[in-house]
Formats: structure tokens, C-alpha cells, sequence
């Protein structure tokens, strides 16, 4: 070996002693086990490289990793989470390796966020609990739709709203049907990920939805998978999440007045009429109505009635591109810089060099690389 | 086709029995424009496991997919495989970060080397150009048009523009530049 060798700076080894912490920790193996396996003659080195107060050299950094069964780039890699995201999926009967694989690629697209846009670490919280009640959850919709600055019909602005107003990263993403979305953290990284192949009305009440988890989290943790809820509790904060998301989708006020002036067709016609007005889904729109006693619950429609009123009335949804502006613009500049390669920014985003160029151009970016 | 190449004052720096070292882009761009086998054939053309694993894998989205099949693999006079002790100390810089595996596991074999033989590497991107520079390998980088030039070799079509020398000369001196500017 030459006479190279750079030193760990502090941001490193505070990294390097979290990962490996972390990740011991989910071993249940001692600190004197892991020293055993470094070579190294007491237990409290570990805890100083751990605490990020020493230095891992190479070679301790090359059997950290085969002893702890993992890459060697887990303990330094900021674009990839190593396991510290959090995620809860609203998904239906979906695979373990389909989630365990979204988990992977969204953890290192919310670890790129984090170190390439340095996010502020304040976070927004809403005082809901459990046992609150329903109308309380739809006060803490409306409140938020007040707080975002969004208009009578919030869900049209309300991704770009909660990106801007609270740095709430909104990722559409490319995931089986059975999965329409998660809410997902990482440190200081509040994210929604959408399935973009979901109607425009659907992404946007999941959106609603996992925000109330987002706000929610520390008080109602959600669980990993929104179906394997079980029991009265677990099941009322899910009730909580949906009517929080009416009513910041659906405001009262601009209901009523949108109601009262939507009286052309029939029935399921109107309530298709509203649906595309406030940006929902026909059937959440229906719920809304009912739930606000503007429509008698025998007197709605079918699905099935507003399915076919909404063939005839509707256009065709047009999918949003891959991704996030705000995230596909940061790698851009990094790759432009020289802070990322273009293959590594490529594997980031789980595509190949030519699909980085394709990403970069649904965002409206160039790439300087002739590929 | 002439080509672009143009006279290089690099050239001739080192001796024809130099190692090159060239990474997937180089690889690619070389058996894009049909002159693997001209400089396999010149020169010691070497590169590490993960590149030559990329290189099978391609890039398969895109009209212009270029396949490279094991018999172009097969005229590397070596492929080499970097111990983890060699990445870990790539690794300890957080730059490193910049670079995909491939990338890295080239960098990390490059420093492994003992001399003789020179030995130069070729990885047009600016993040491994930059790195390069920050490592102290900044004059060991090479063009793919460099080593085109070195075994006279002529492109079928001609190469990209950051596998210029003239793209790297440039991107190599603001990278100096900018370490300059940061210490």
C-alpha cells in the first residue's frame, strides 16, 4: 500500500460509531465479542468508536463488517440509510421482499436527501392522541390545510405545499399495485412515497393520510404495514388518519358551497363532479358528503354507480414523473459538481446511467455528460 | 475518420509497458467505438472485478446499449479483485462517498500497486477525477483518447466528450484548483 491514507474526519466517525452500534446492538452482540473479532484487546475501544470519539481503522473497519454481516461501505455510506429509516406502508397483502426491497431503495433515497439538502431537524407535531375524538382529528385537518396556506381546494397544491411549508420530501414511485404508499423517516427526514400508477384523486388522499402519520408519529406510532393493525386502538388511529384527511382535503365550508352548486345530473354525477373539483376520489368525496349529513348515507351511490358515472365524466390521470423535483435537482447539481458520479447517482435511484438522463429530463435538468 | 485527437504533451510520459487501468465507463466507450481490441492489444489493459461485473450487467435502458460479452472481458491482461483492508482505506475518506463500487474498487486497487510496473487510470467521471486529485493521483489519470492515441488506434465513431483529453486536462485543473482554494 502507498503512502496514502486520509484520516476519518468527525461527521465520519460519529456515522461510522452509530452504524456500528446500531447495528451490534440489533445482533445482541456484547462489545467485548466485537473487540474479540477486531483484535482488539478491550471492550471499551468499541464504546469509544461507537460514541465516534476513535477512529475505526481499515482493517478494523474490514472485520467490523464481517463480523457484524454487513457491506463494507454500511459504516460510512451517507447515500444509503443502513437500516436507521423508519417506514409504514399502506399496502394490501403485499409481498415481505416487495416491502423489504422499498425499504432499502427508500432509505437511501431519503439518506441522499438528507446529505444533499441538509434539512432543518425541526419537525411539526400535531397533539392528537388515540382516544381524541373524530371531530378533533378533522379540526387538526383543517388547521393543517390553515397552517399549509392551501385555498377551498388544497389538495391540488397540498404536495408542493407540505414540501415547501414544512420539508415534507413527497417521492412518487414506481411499486406494485398492492402498494399505494408510505410514510417514512429517517433522522430529521419527514417523506411520503407514492405509488404514481394510483389515480390523482387516490395519491392525494394517501398523501392526507400518511401526513397524519407523519404528525402523529411520536404520539401514535404507526406500524409498518398499515393492514397488520389489529385491535380498537390500533384501528381507531387509522379512522383518526382518515377523517384527518377529509377534512384537509374536503374544507367544510368550501363543501357546502360546492354542493349547493353542483346540480346538474344525477346523483352520482355530481358527486363525481365534486370529486374532480376537490381532486379526490369519487367514493372519499361520497363519504365526505354522508359525514357532513349533505347526503343521505341510503340515498348515496354505489361505488359501482360512481365508477361508471366517472368513466363518462372523467379525463384520463396523467402520472406524475419518477421521483421529487426538489430531490432529482439536488442529485443533479451533486453529479454536475463532481459529488457524485453518474453511476453511483444511477444506483441511487435504482436505474442505470441512460434511466438517470431519462429521470433528470422528467424534471427538466440536463446532463453535461454525453451518454 | 481522422479522428479528434490531438497532439498531448502527457504522451510519451510513460513507458508502453504501463499498466492502464480503465473503469466500466472506459470499457464501455472503448468497445462502443471499436477500439477494445486495438488497445488490449497495445497496451496492459487491467481493470477490477466489480467494473468487469458492470460492464456484463450494461446499461440496458437506451437505444445505444452496448453489449460487452466475455470474450472483450477476456483480452484484460487482468482483473483484478481489492481486498477489503484496500476499500476500507478508500472508505476512511469521505469523499469516497462520490464513487459507485466500481469506481471505488479501481481507486482502491491503484493504491495497492506497488511500482514497477507505472501504472495510470482511466475514470472519466468528475467525481473520480476529483478524488483522484484529492488522493494525490491527480497525474496518474488518463483519457480513453490518450490511450487511443498510445497504440494509434482509430475510433469507428467518435468518442464522447469526457473521454477527451482535453476534457480532462480541464476538469483535472479545476479539480487541483479547487483543492487549492479549500486548504
Amino acid at each position: 500500500m502507498q503512502d496514502y491514507y486520509c484520516d476519518m474526519d468527525s461527521i465520519m466517525m460519529t456515522r461510522v460509531g452509530a452504524r456500528m452500534r446500531a447495528r451490534r446492538e440489533r445482533l445482541n452482540m456484547k462489545q467485548e465479542d466485537l473487540a474479540t473479532a477486531l483484535g482488539l484487546p478491550h471492550r471499551q475501544t468499541i464504546g469509544s468508536i461507537e460514541a465516534g470519539e476513535r477512529r475505526l481503522q481499515p482493517a478494523e473497519m474490514a472485520a467490523a463488517a464481517k463480523a457484524l454481516g454487513v457491506r463494507i461501505d454500511y459504516f460510512t455510506d451517507p447515500f444509503h440509510a443502513a437500516g436507521e429509516a423508519a417506514f409504514s406502508f399502506r399496502a394490501d397483502d403485499a409481498d415481505e421482499a416487495i416491502l423489504v426491497s422499498l425499504e432499502e431503495a427508500g432509505g437511501r433515497w431519503l439518506a441522499t436527501y438528507e446529505e444533499l439538502a441538509k434539512p432543518s431537524p425541526i419537525r411539526r407535531s400535531v397533539s392528537l392522541r388515540p382516544q381524541d375524538s373524530y371531530e378533533k382529528a378533522q379540526a387538526a385537518g383543517e388547521a393543517a390545510r390553515r397552517a399549509l396556506g392551501l385555498g377551498p381546494f388544497p389538495a391540488v397544491d397540498l404536495a408542493n405545499a407540505v414540501e415547501r411549508e414544512w420539508g415534507v420530501l413527497v417521492l412518487y414511485i414506481d411499486a406494485p399495485g398492492s402498494v399505494s404508499g408510505a410514510a417514512s423517516r429517517l433522522h430529521g427526514v419527514d417523506a411520503v412515497m407514492l405509488n404514481r400508477a394510483e389515480s390523482f384523486g387516490r395519491r392525494n388522499y394517501d398523501l392526507a393520510h400518511e401526513i397524519f402519520h407523519l404528525l402523529t408519529w411520536d404520539s401514535m406510532p404507526p406500524a409498518r404495514l398499515d393492514t397488520q393493525r389489529s385491535g380498537k386502538s390500533a384501528k381507531r388511529i387509522e379512522e383518526l388518519a382518515n377523517n384527518f384527511a377529509a377534512a384537509l382535503l374536503m374544507p367544510e365550508d368550501s363543501v357546502r358551497v360546492q354542493w349547493a352548486q353542483t346540480t346538474a345530473g344525477s346523483l352520482a354525477e355530481r358527486v363525481v363532479a365534486m370529486a374532480a373539483r376537490f381532486a379526490v376520489s369519487a367514493p372519499a368525496m361520497k363519504w365526505r358528503l354522508v359525514n357532513l349529513n349533505l347526503l343521505e348515507k341510503k340515498d348515496a351511490p354505489s361505488d359501482a354507480e360512481l365508477c361508471s358515472a366517472g368513466l363518462r365524466t372523467q379525463g384520463k390521470d396523467v402520472s406524475p414523473p419518477l421521483f421529487n423535483n426538489k430531490l432529482v435537482s439536488l442529485i443533479h447539481r451533486a453529479v454536475e459538481a463532481g459529488e457524485l458520479s453518474v453511476r453511483k447517482a444511477a444506483s441511487i435511484l435504482g436505474t442505470t446511467s441512460h434511466g438517470l438522463v431519462e429521470v433528470f429530463r422528467s424534471h427538466g435538468r440536463a446532463l453535461s455528460y454525453e451518454l | 475518420m481522422a479522428g479528434p485527437f490531438r497532439t498531448n504533451s502527457e504522451l510519451g510520459r510513460v513507458a508502453s509497458d504501463s499498466v492502464y487501468l480503465l473503469d466500466t465507463n472506459a470499457i464501455i466507450e472503448a468497445v462502443r467505438t471499436g477500439v477494445w481490441a486495438a488497445i488490449c492489444g497495445g497496451l496492459l489493459v487491467e481493470t477490477v472485478a466489480e467494473c468487469a461485473d458492470e460492464c456484463r450487467r450494461g446499461d440496458q435502458i437506451g437505444s445505444d446499449y452496448v453489449v460487452v460479452n466475455q470474450t472483450d472481458l477476456d483480452r484484460l491482461r487482468a482483473i483484478h479483485v481489492p481486498t477489503d483492508d484496500q476499500i476500507a482505506a478508500v472508505l476512511a475518506n469521505p469523499k469516497s462517498a462520490a464513487l459507485d463500487d466500481g469506481e471505488r474498487d479501481l481507486m482502491a486497487h491503484a493504491l495497492s500497486r506497488a511500482e514497477p510496473p507505472q501504472w495510470l487510470v482511466c475514470s472519466p467521471d468528475l467525481a473520480s477525477i476529483k478524488f483522484a486529485v484529492d488522493i494525490g493521483l491527480g497525474d496518474r489519470l488518463t483519457s480513453l483518447e490518450e490511450t487511443v492515441r498510445k497504440v494509434g488506434g482509430r475510433t469507428a465513431s467518435p468518442l464522447r466528450r469526457h473521454f477527451s483529453a482535453n476534457w480532462l486536462s480541464g476538469r483535472r485543473t479545476e479539480a487541483i484548483l479547487g483543492a487549492i482554494l479549500l486548504t
